[in-house]
């Protein structure tokens, strides 16, 4: 056996014991939170500032069997796909375009530059006088992930292999055939890492963006009702779900890249 | 196939009307100085570079040696050869004369560096190219792979003879596997002479006189300053 194949056998990891280790670290994780939520409880000793973890988990164990909760969950996570969804489409197009057509790059370049710096929950005041409540949290969760994932995009193609675009020219591949089975597969892992973190990120916008709407039959709209009614610990307990569904979500995303970087590599 | 090329990269020439001719069936070997425009001629030929001059019926494909094997790794060596556009049948075909067949399920990462170029010789024979280019292909093997990889060229080639443009800058891969050897020098023809027509491929480290005149068309102002 060559040492190449040595090393390749390596690193095939049955994906079983990926997912073991995400859990490990992700148990590992939590139990770190968990660790400086008590210390904190115990050092700032105001249960209005930092409520028991065991009133929290009291409060989160109500919330999972409340119908308002769970409508508000959903709508949130409604939102949080079709932010992401619309944001992953339009980039992947776009980059194509720039990556195919480089002066249309250089031009889609200031314009993203201007978008990153764009202070978004500032703008969402202004979207809110356009569009509803329910909408705004969509297209500043948009206007954040869109250049982010072009961004991510134009570099998964740029990364692809010089050397071996230059040996399909040559050899007059067709076109469908080197999207699968060249630029695929060597775009898709760094491209699968890039939508792991902007899902994630994606949630934490929609519900900044909720918070500050008030949206009605939302995560953010239940989170500012728990603050003006200072009930803190369901107020913890709503963002301690949010922080979880957060975790899942970019854990999720990034087995689902290691998967595929595995079957590429 | 005659070509009259000139080709510059900004203020930079790299050949001006370089005339050449290059003839069926028949192994070409261009020997130069490195960054001589060697490389720029072969992709000049292969359509990937833009060109001043004319190249006359050029064909519409051709098959590429390169000096790396450029393998794409996510693909078995069966499925390397079908991505170039081989066919099932002449991909079984030409396993089998490349002995490759044992590795045809095999990814690249598993293979050896003479195995690989060993499946870049047989991508570029697959396809019916009137015409094959060869980039230094074996300049990163030793001695003993390069001896048995210029064998399966040779037979390979020996099949299906065909044009061929081989650019190394090792003077004796020359005179093993040409017919006819053209020295670069400055973007000019130093020499143009053909070899011996015997089966190839010839014996390797062979002293002979076509030798000499390459080595001095290579190496004559060197060879005079040195005196």
């Amino acid at each position: 056996m060559s040492k190449n194949a040595k090393t390749l056998n390596k690193t095939r990891e049955t994906t079983w014991k990926i997912l073991l280790r995400r859990l490990g670290e992700t148990a590992a994780a939590l139990f770190g939170m968990a660790t400086l939520w008590l210390i904190a409880y115990v050092v700032v000793g105001n249960e209005l500032l930092v409520p028991a973890l065991s009133d929290c988990l009291n409060q989160l164990g109500g919330l999972l069997i409340d119908g308002e909760f769970w409508m508000g969950f959903l709508h949130t996570l409604g939102r949080v796909f079709l932010a992401f969804t619309l944001s992953f489409v339009s980039a992947a197009f776009f980059a194509v375009i720039a990556y195919t057509v480089p002066w249309f790059g250089r031009i889609l370049s200031p314009m993203l530059s201007a978008l990153r710096s764009l202070p978004v929950l500032a703008v969402l005041l202004i979207i809110l006088v356009i569009s509803g409540a329910g909408v705004a949290p969509v297209i500043v969760a948009f206007l954040s992930l869109f250049p982010m994932l072009y961004a991510g995009f134009l570099a998964a193609l740029c990364q692809v292999d010089k050397d071996l675009i230059k040996m399909s020219r040559v050899y007059n591949v067709p076109l469908k055939r080197r999207i699968l089975s060249l630029y695929l597969p060597s775009a898709a892992p760094y491209a699968m890492r890039e939508s792991a973190a902007a899902l994630a990120f994606s949630l934490k916008l929609v519900v900044s963006a909720e918070v500050l709407a008030s949206t009605y039959k939302s995560l953010g709209g239940l989170m500012q009702d728990a603050r003006l009614f200072l009930e803190m610990p369901t107020l913890f307990a709503l963002v301690s779900i949010t922080f979880f569904v957060g975790l899942i979500l970019e854990t999720a995303g990034n087995i689902l890249a290691e998967f595929v970087e595995r079957r590429v590599k | 196939m005659k070509l009259n090329i000139s080709k510059a990269y900004g203020a930079q020439t790299v050949f001006e009307n370089l005339t050449l001719e290059i003839f069926d069936k028949e192994i070409l070997c261009i020997l130069g100085e490195s960054g001589g425009g060697k490389t720029t001629l072969l992709n000049a030929l292969a359509g990937l570079i833009s060109y001043d001059g004319s190249i006359e019926n050029p064909p519409q494909n051709v098959g590429y040696i390169f000096q790396e094997p450029r393998l794409l790794p996510n693909l078995t060596i069966e499925q390397n050869l079908a991505y170039a556009g081989g066919k099932s049948e002449d991909i079984q075909e030409i396993l089998q004369k490349t002995e490759l067949f044992p590795l045809r399920k095999k990814r690249p990462i598993e293979l050896s560096g003479g195995e690989k170029q060993r499946v870049s010789i047989a991508r570029a024979f697959l396809s019916d190219a009137p015409l094959l280019l060869l980039d230094e292909p074996f300049s990163s093997l030793d001695t003993a792979l390069k001896l048995r990889l210029a064998s399966v060229f040779a037979k390979m080639w020996e099949e299906k003879p065909r044009a061929a443009v081989f650019v190394t800058h090792d003077v004796e891969e020359a005179l093993m596997l040409g017919h006819r050897v053209v020295v670069l020098k400055k973007g000019e023809i130093a020499l143009d002479i053909r070899l011996p027509n015997e089966e190839l491929p010839r014996q390797y480290g062979k002293d002979s006189v076509e030798k000499t005149q390459i080595l001095s068309a290579l190496l004559g102002e060197e060879i005079s300053k040195t005196r």
